[in-house]
């Protein structure tokens, strides 16, 4: 079943001598639970689609379903909830509040959300990441590896149903790297997630589902792996 | 330009928000202390101008010249200006009774340049039109005068003449123009105090045009003082004297050299052929160094409180512009760093930051000190007369001295603090390393000690889960991230709290001159008081007849409210028991006053009212007037003043009177040939007078019973505290003070009870004349005053009025002296001067809490923006916009709480510390914090906080989410 859908959509930054069309018409449609890698050259738009679709930024033009509705009908306040809740975002860099120790970074959501903490689930994710005994520490106690993975913990923790990841792996070495893909394609399995990975590498991309490559900012080509 | 240059530059232009913070810091800061210095220069300046106005320009004093010497001196090389009197002769001035007066010296009026000495202040009558007639000096009227250079038949006055035979006084050297040693021998000789009086020519008539105020003659010695006549070729001469300013002698000692030249290159003829020398007789030291405008004594106090509010000015710039430098800096960390990587040195780093500061300072500097002037001019032209009578000035607003030392030691002071706030900052530029720009570049560093306490409030938990549950996830997170950067938030808070308190203090201080200087004269305050003083040795009316007569001529003047007169008459009395407590300083007092019979020896002032005053004082104390007002049986009001401001050791001396009772007035003292009576005083517990032999200490005393003649009774029927209505009774009487209607003259005067009006005018002459024994310090020149107080609807038109009116009584010889004093216009003035310093120290307030504030404003701003993208963090994670606004709205109220605590604990060290030292230096009221000025603080605070979070997050809101994880902020 369909569900996120990218309909016609453009960003345009800037204005005047400064334009820039980063994305350019794009429309697209994602099953539940598929993996996709979206591939393309730096300045491509990537990030910006990833952006898009994630509710942290607004459109110039077209429109983005999750599950049938066009996000961008709801109102500000109503967005940080779909953010908190539906979508899980990773990026490359500074992932993390810097003054809270990891297991705060991870529980935020939550907390935004006023809920309580699953506690199961955090020692879980713990677990599973490799976090353990290093719940208590700052980001800069932790290698960038670490900080990474206590990043995706915390865009695990809600369980969302789409996880956004713009070159997860960027900062890491390859043990890591694979290592942290593992961990993100297992969960996503496990919880039935849809995984959007921007990535330049090449194992990365081999791993997922189906590859999009993104050119200018526009759809160049989108294949699946059988 | 080099490279480091060119970089430094760009920053400026891109970093537009820090740059404008710096360089509005900088200009405040500059043109405060400009104002600062320009406003003490203009001071100084005023003073010096002041001075001037009042003694003239003269820097020397020349005396021995010929007439051709006078004109050759004039044109002399290195004079700029000169004014020379011409000298016809010096006189002895002797009274009718043989005492010399002194010397009069006879000149002409002075010709030259104008303003050299200052304008003759005429006191009454006119300058001298021939050489006929002549000036006198004030203190000369009325006197009688007889003996060798002088005749008189009549009381010296307008019209009368004098005769004066004129010689040659002895040349005798001011001090101020010798040398060490010659000051020192001269003393030992006692030199200066024998006068001789050479070649006296024969006797000349002259009328009296006037006299003039000798308060504007300041060189002229205590024993000589100047006569004037009109100028006449052929009237004989003992030489001129000149007083020159010269070009370009800024002190005593050039000033003394060059006269020393100039003398030397007299041509022959210019020295009086009757001088030994032609003599710098005078240097004027005190214009001088009020004028010279290095550090003179004079000028420290002003220059060192200049200095010192300039010191709190420079700490709060350095604080703002170091704070501007650290913010910019920590959002330059990966420029820096890739600087640093690519190979540049730590000096180089260093120097960036420098040539930043310097760049800002360019820019700054002339701001602030332009705007420093324009301020200063602006404040002088609204304070104008306030301030120009503060210096002394007696018209005008005060003229801005542009003085440059004073401008460039501003623009040092400025320089200088700028670069101090760039110093620490340059150290930590110089510290980032290549690595910090590839690895956690983009994000806030952290300093060591930030995380330590970041780490252990992550431990911790309870506490935290806590606040947690108390507070939210918005109140929670606004804790931890007050609780980081505690460096910079200290800095904030203290900024904070020195913007509240500096309101508060500013709010405190206007009150305090308000209320305590800023008056009006009260209902029954007198605006102008006129003092004349009778003759007593004058047969005809007694005092109190004759106050009576001016008192109708002064209420007939159009315009005149009211009017009253006093008289106090300080008299030796004895007390009764009941009237006096005895206070334990009594016991120990020298000379012992308390008598036998638990009364009291000593002295008691008398005030003696009008009876139109008297009537009016009974009616508002609610008295029997026919107990008070029988001229048989005088009742005294006992008067004890309301308050003593300045201590409580004044009622130790005796003055409080406590009860009613009697005090017996002893009219009639026999005196002795060999000793002046000091005192009456209890010797033994018995009334005695203390008598002094002349030419020694020696005391001897004699019981009352022995040497008293005449005493009068009168009664003390009543106590009062209240002075309104009577104008010129103070709150500071040392002795026992009774007050009493002029009608009780006659029977205290001891006489028998007049039989009619006849003997009741004779009684009250006979107790002029018996009374003048037992005041000690009566009138000037052996006279009464009497203080005639008046009330008028318009002051300044009413004063002239009676000084027209006083001088005309004055034509009546009794009166010999008069004195006229305008409070309405003394309160104007001083309110004047109040607005001023109230105006200055707002202005100071102001300008000190602005800069204060633009810390605030700029670190609370900058911590939101560098944080912008945490914030983008938390908002892409779902932090909402409400509980984004909650958190910092709740970091905010923090610093508000924080800020304003401090401040006002810092308002009341200010209110106590003021009113510790202006109560005992000053006296006045406690003051206390009110409402309105802490509202005004609040106020303030939270109109900083507002506008520097609306700022912060207007500004980080354009930029969207993504725009702020991405942002590379070079």
């Amino acid at each position: 079943m369909e569900i996120l859908s990218v309909e016609h959509l453009t960003r345009v930054f800037g204005s005047g001598e400064g334009t820039v069309r980063a994305l350019d018409d794009v429309s697209l449609s994602i099953e539940a639970g598929e993996f996709i890698a979206i591939v393309g050259s730096s300045g491509s738009g990537k990030s910006t689609l990833l952006h898009l679709m994630g509710g942290v930024d607004r459109p110039t033009s077209g429109t983005v379903r999750l599950m049938g509705e066009d996000i961008y009908r709801r109102t500000d306040e109503q967005l940080a909830i779909f953010r908190r809740r539906e979508v899980g975002l990773i990026y490359q860099f500074n992932n993390l509040i810097p003054i809270l120790s990891a297991r705060e970074n991870i529980t935020l959501p939550a907390l935004l959300d006023g809920r309580a903490v699953n506690e199961n689930r955090l020692a879980e994710l713990a677990d599973a990441l490799g976090l353990d005994g290093r719940m208590n520490h700052l980001p800069s106690q932790l290698s960038g590896g670490q900080q990474q993975r206590v990043a995706i913990a915390r865009a695990l923790m809600n369980a969302p149903a789409v996880i956004l990841a713009d070159e997860p792996t960027g900062n890491l070495d390859s043990r890591n790297s694979a290592e942290v893909m593992g961990l993100l394609r297992e969960s996503s399995e496990r919880f039935k997630q849809t995984l959007v990975v921007i990535t330049h590498d090449e194992d990365i991309a081999l791993m997922a589902d189906r590859v999009i490559a993104i050119e200018d900012g526009r759809v160049a080509s989108d294949a699946r792996r059988t | 330009m080099g490279v480091l240059t060119r970089l430094a530059c760009r920053t400026i232009s891109q970093q537009r928000g820090h740059t404008l913070v710096a360089v509005i810091g900088i200009a405040l800061s500059c043109s405060l202390i400009t104002a600062i210095f320009t406003s003490v220069a203009s001071l100084l300046d005023a003073r010096v101008a002041a001075m001037e106005q009042i003694d003239g320009t003269w820097e020397a004093y020349v005396d021995g010249l010929s007439d051709a010497g006078a004109s050759w001196i004039r044109e002399a090389p290195g004079v700029k200006a000169a004014q020379a009197l011409r000298r016809i002769g010096d006189a002895e001035v002797v009274s009718e009774s043989g005492d010399s007066l002194g010397y009069l010296s006879l000149s002409e009026l002075p010709v030259g340049d104008a303003g050299i000495i200052p304008e003759l202040s005429i006191y009454e009558g006119s300058l001298p039109t021939t050489s006929d007639e002549i000036l006198l000096p004030r203190w000369l009227k009325g006197h009688r005068l007889r003996g060798p250079g002088s005749e008189g038949e009549v009381p010296v006055n307008v019209d009368t003449t004098v005769t004066i035979s004129a010689g040659r006084l002895a040349h005798r050297k001011h001090p101020w123009s010798m040398d060490a040693d010659e000051v020192g021998s001269a003393y030992q000789e006692s030199d200066w105090g024998i006068q001789r009086l050479e070649n006296v020519r024969e006797p000349r008539t002259f009328r009296v045009s006037g006299f003039y105020d000798i308060g504007s003659l300041p060189w002229a010695e205590d024993f000589r003082s100047y006569a004037f006549t009109a100028a006449d070729p052929s009237q004989p001469t003992v030489g001129s004297e000149a007083f020159l300013t010269l070009d370009g002698a800024p002190d005593a000692e050039s000033v003394r050299s060059r006269v020393r030249e100039i003398i030397a290159a007299a041509p022959a003829g210019s020295r009086d052929p009757q001088a030994e020398e032609i003599d710098l007789h005078e240097v004027h030291n005190g214009l001088i160094m009020l004028r010279d405008s290095s550090i003179g004594p004079t000028d420290a106090p002003t220059w060192t409180m200049g200095t010192l509010l300039s010191l709190v000015v420079v700490l709060a710039g350095i604080s703002l512009i170091s704070n501007a430098f650290s913010i910019s800096i920590s959002e330059r960390i990966r420029q820096f760093g890739l600087l640093a990587s690519i190979g540049a040195s730590r000096r180089q780093l260093k120097r960036i930051i420098y040539i930043e500061a310097l760049i800002l300072s360019a820019i700054g500097i002339p701001l602030g000190t332009a705007l420093g002037l324009i301020g200063s001019w602006a404040v002088f032209r609204f304070a104008g007369e306030g301030v120009a009578l503060f210096a002394g000035l007696e018209t005008g607003a005060l003229p801005i001295c542009i003085s440059p030392t004073a401008l460039g030691a501003a623009a040092l002071i400025t320089l200088v603090s700028v670069i101090i706030s760039a110093v620490i900052p340059a150290h930590r530029a110089a510290r980032i390393s290549a690595v910090d720009a590839i690895r956690q570049a983009r994000d806030v560093q952290l300093s060591r000690a930030e995380r330590r306490r970041a780490a252990r409030l992550a431990s911790h938990g309870w506490l935290d889960r806590l606040r947690l549950h108390i507070e939210g996830v918005t109140g929670w997170l606004a804790h931890r991230n007050l609780t980081r950067s505690s460096g910079r938030g200290r800095v904030a808070s203290v900024s904070l709290a020195l913007s509240a308190s500096l309101i508060v203090v500013s709010g405190l201080l206007s009150s305090y001159l308000n209320v305590t200087f800023h008056r009006h004269p009260e209902p029954g305050e007198a605006d102008l008081t006129a003092t004349l003083t009778r003759a007593t040795n004058e047969v005809g009316d007694g005092v109190a007849d004759a106050s009576d007569r001016v008192l109708a001529t002064l209420s007939a003047i159009p315009g005149v409210r009211s009017a009253g007169y006093s008289m106090s008459i300080q008299a030796a009395s004895l007390l009764s028991p009941g009237a006096i407590a005895q206070t334990e300083a009594d016991e120990g007092e020298q000379p012992r006053r308390t008598l036998a019979d638990g009364g009291r020896a000593g002295f008691v002032n008398l005030i003696f009212l009008d009876d139109r005053s008297w009537q009016a004082y009974l009616d508002e104390l609610g008295l029997d007037p026919e107990r008070f007002s029988d001229p048989l049986r005088p009742m005294a009001i006992g008067y004890r003043p309301n308050s003593y401001s300045t201590g409580s050791d004044l009622t130790a001396v005796g003055g409080g009177l406590t009860g009613t009772g009697q005090a017996t007035i002893l009219t009639s003292i026999t005196s002795r040939a060999d000793a002046i009576i000091r005192d009456v005083s209890s010797v033994d517990g018995t009334a005695s007078v203390v008598f002094q032999r002349t030419g020694s200490e020696e005391q001897v005393t004699a019981p009352l019973s022995e040497t008293a003649t005449g005493q009068a009774t009168v009664g003390i029927g009543s106590m009062s505290t209240v002075s309104s209505g009577i104008p010129t009774l103070t709150n500071y009487y040392r002795d026992p003070t009774l007050l009493l209607p002029a009608s009780a003259l006659p029977a205290i005067a001891g006489t028998a009870a007049p039989a009619n009006a006849v003997e009741l005018s004779q009684a009250r002459a006979k107790f002029d004349q018996i009374a003048r024994p037992f005041a000690i310090g009566g009138g000037l020149s052996g006279g009464q005053p009497v203080t005639f107080s008046i009330q008028a609807s318009d002051p300044p038109k009413a004063e002239q009025k009676v000084r027209d009116a006083v001088s005309d009584i004055l034509y009546d010889r009794s009166w010999i002296e008069y004195d006229i004093a305008n409070y309405a216009e003394m309160f104007r003035q001083s309110n004047q001067i109040l607005g001023a310093a109230g105006i200055l120290a707002t202005a100071f307030a102001t300008i000190t809490g602005l800069i204060a504030a633009t810390t605030v404003f700029s670190t609370i701003a900058t911590s939101i923006i560098l944080r912008r993208r945490e914030f983008a963090v938390l908002r892409s994670i779902g932090m909402g916009e409400r509980a984004f606004r909650r958190m910092i709205a709740r970091e905010v109220a923090s610093f508000a709480v924080r800020g304003l605590v401090f401040g006002l604990a810092l308002s009341v060290a200010a209110n106590i510390l003021i009113n510790e030292v202006t109560i005992s230096v000053l006296g006045g009221e406690t003051l206390r914090i009110s409402p309105f000025e802490i509202g005004l603080a609040v106020g303030a605070v939270l109109l900083i906080l507002l506008a520097s979070v609306t700022y912060a997050l207007a500004r980080s809101r354009t930029e969207s989410i993504i725009e702020a994880i991405r942002d590379d902020g070079l």
